[in-house]
């Protein structure tokens, strides 16, 4: 090792005593021999005392106290009882937020899927006579059977309160049975009846609008009415009409109504519905009716006609309003 | 009755490391008083590691008290393999170490948050910071200036060359010692040292031409 550059990498280990024997050797030959890696070992030297010359810093207090302190501080801590983990913050978030997504999830869901339910419901009613297929919430969903006219019927979730608290007026043009609640009579064996409902029997009554309906379903307590007609009447005239019996039939009956209609109804209720919101240019042909309307207004009509019975397309010169074109009971 | 508290006979002058080990076994089995012994005995030093490493008297203090917490709930760890001092310097390291990480973490937050370095720039000088030399005739022997100078070079050396050449120089550790304490390789230290003192010999160049070290 006489090379300079590798005794000057050891210069430090030398002056710290930390060469093995036989570069200390090595380096101070080199060092008797090389002055100038003599001169840059004292300089290293000098550094070296100069910083193991350094005073003590100056401790401002025994540190003894302040950390018995922190020790019993914290042995404090140590033994504080641990919460079971269901009661800690972090998990009492989350069962919260858990909480809040079921009961957002219970309120909300049957209204995303209402339109999606409906037409297996129908399916699966189809053989069967018509009857209120409840859903999974307890919503009673009516289904008067297949064909032309076929008719589902959907109704909000009813408070756990009397039933005879909204009065609707239901004709139909099916053999088929229109009810509200889950009534058992009408009800499939397993269709459960959430709250003590009345059933009301299958309607195919002669009346054709609300106003013509027997008087004897007429609740006078609550001023609820339901169109109910004998089993073996013949079929309504108009193959649907849901209403609220409080308002006249027509535009506003079927706008403010909680009704979906999901199959071809016709021209006179779908006409109707799009007056009620705001449509222009109606048009009753033979197996559907056209209007021009706010594009804004699709949204509202759609709560009142199932989006898939409404097909749309664009109206020339006006990006504001839309052409839609709903089919009807011919 | 003969026996002797260990405590009681630790002095800090004591570099009997049978005495020492007494003390920490007494301290292990739960003796609060064997405990504040060791604390007595190593607080300077401790401190003195601190101060060098952060260069600020509080932060110093408050790592130092840092260390004999973690030396406290750790002290059942310690089995004797190595010295304690050397044990205890590799907790202050590892302490100051996440420390400095900590702050400088929250420091870049706080920069962020209020939106540039002009903080920065008024910021104390920390030079100005530095310890009060020791009153003692020990610690006379240097120029107070002198002093002040070769801790501002040693400021400017990176972490752990200026940690190492603490250990080596200011609390005479070997290079084995070291690198336990520093948890790296023999290679390491002798390298960081080297490096650290040629970096020092050029910061001291004007001192060493005048002389005056």
């Amino acid at each position: 090792m006489n090379d300079c550059r590798d005794v000057r990498d050891n210069l430090s280990a030398w002056i710290d005593g930390e060469l093995p024997a036989a570069e200390l050797l090595a380096v101070e030959r080199h060092l008797v021999a090389c002055p100038d890696c003599r001169a840059e070992a004292d300089d290293l030297r000098r550094v070296q005392l100069a910083v193991t010359k350094m005073p003590l810093p100056f401790l401002p207090r025994d540190m003894v106290v302040d950390i018995n302190r922190a020790i019993d501080a914290d042995e404090l801590v140590a033994r504080r009882p641990v919460k079971p983990a269901w009661r800690r913050p972090a998990v009492m978030g989350s069962l919260a937020a858990a909480a809040m997504v079921v009961m957002m999830l219970t309120y909300t869901l049957p209204w995303l899927l209402v339109d999606k339910l409906s037409p297996a419901l129908d399916r699966e009613q189809a053989p069967a006579p018509a009857g209120v297929v409840p859903d999974r919430t307890g919503a009673p969903v009516a289904n008067a059977g297949r064909g032309s006219g076929q008719l589902t019927v959907e109704l909000p979730v009813p408070e756990p309160a009397p039933v005879h608290q909204e009065e609707v007026a239901v004709a139909v043009n099916a053999p088929s049975a229109v009810n509200r609640e889950g009534a058992p009579a009408a009800l499939p064996a397993a269709a459960p009846a959430p709250v003590p409902a009345v059933a009301r029997p299958v309607v195919p009554a002669p009346a054709p609008a609300a106003d013509a309906l027997p008087k004897s379903t007429y609740n006078a307590t609550d001023g609820a009415r339901a169109a109910v007609a004998d089993e073996g009447a013949s079929r309504l005239a108009a193959p649907m009409a849901v209403a609220p019996v409080s308002s006249p039939p027509g535009p506003s009956a079927m706008a403010e109504g909680n009704v979906v209609m999901s199959a071809p109804a016709p021209g006179a209720a779908v006409r109707s519905a799009l007056l009620a919101n705001q449509a222009r240019g109606v048009n009753i042909g033979g197996n559907s009716v056209t209007a021009i309307m706010p594009v804004l207004s699709l949204k509202r009509l759609r709560s009142h006609v199932a989006p898939r019975m409404v097909s749309t397309s664009t109206v020339a010169g006006d990006s504001e309003s839309v052409r839609v074109t709903i089919p009807i009971v011919p | 009755m003969t026996a002797t508290n260990p405590a009681l006979t630790l002095s800090k002058k004591q570099g009997d490391d049978a005495a020492i080990i007494a003390v920490v076994k007494s301290a292990q089995r739960g003796n609060r008083e064997s405990f504040n012994a060791l604390v007595r005995r190593y607080q300077q030093e401790v401190f003195g590691i601190s101060l060098h490493f952060f260069r600020d008297r509080e932060e110093a203090l408050d790592a130092s008290q840092d260390v004999f917490l973690q030396v406290y709930r750790k002290l059942a760890q310690f089995r004797g393999e190595a010295k304690f001092g050397t044990w205890l310097y590799r907790v202050t390291v590892n302490t100051c170490r996440n420390r400095y990480a900590s702050a400088q973490s929250r420091r870049k937050h706080e920069v962020t948050l209020t939106g540039g370095p002009e903080e920065d720039e008024n910021a104390e000088d920390p030079l100005a910071r530095l310890p009060s030399p020791d009153p003692t005739p020990e610690n006379q022997a240097m120029d107070r200036d002198l002093s002040r100078e070769i801790d501002a070079a040693l400021a400017q050396l990176p972490e752990s060359q200026r940690m190492m050449i603490v250990l080596c120089d200011y609390r005479d550790y070997r290079y084995d010692e070291i690198a336990e304490v520093m948890d790296c390789s023999l290679s390491v230290v002798k390298t960081g040292i080297h490096r650290g003192r040629l970096k020092l010999r050029e910061l001291l160049r004007p001192l060493i031409k005048d002389g005056k070290l």
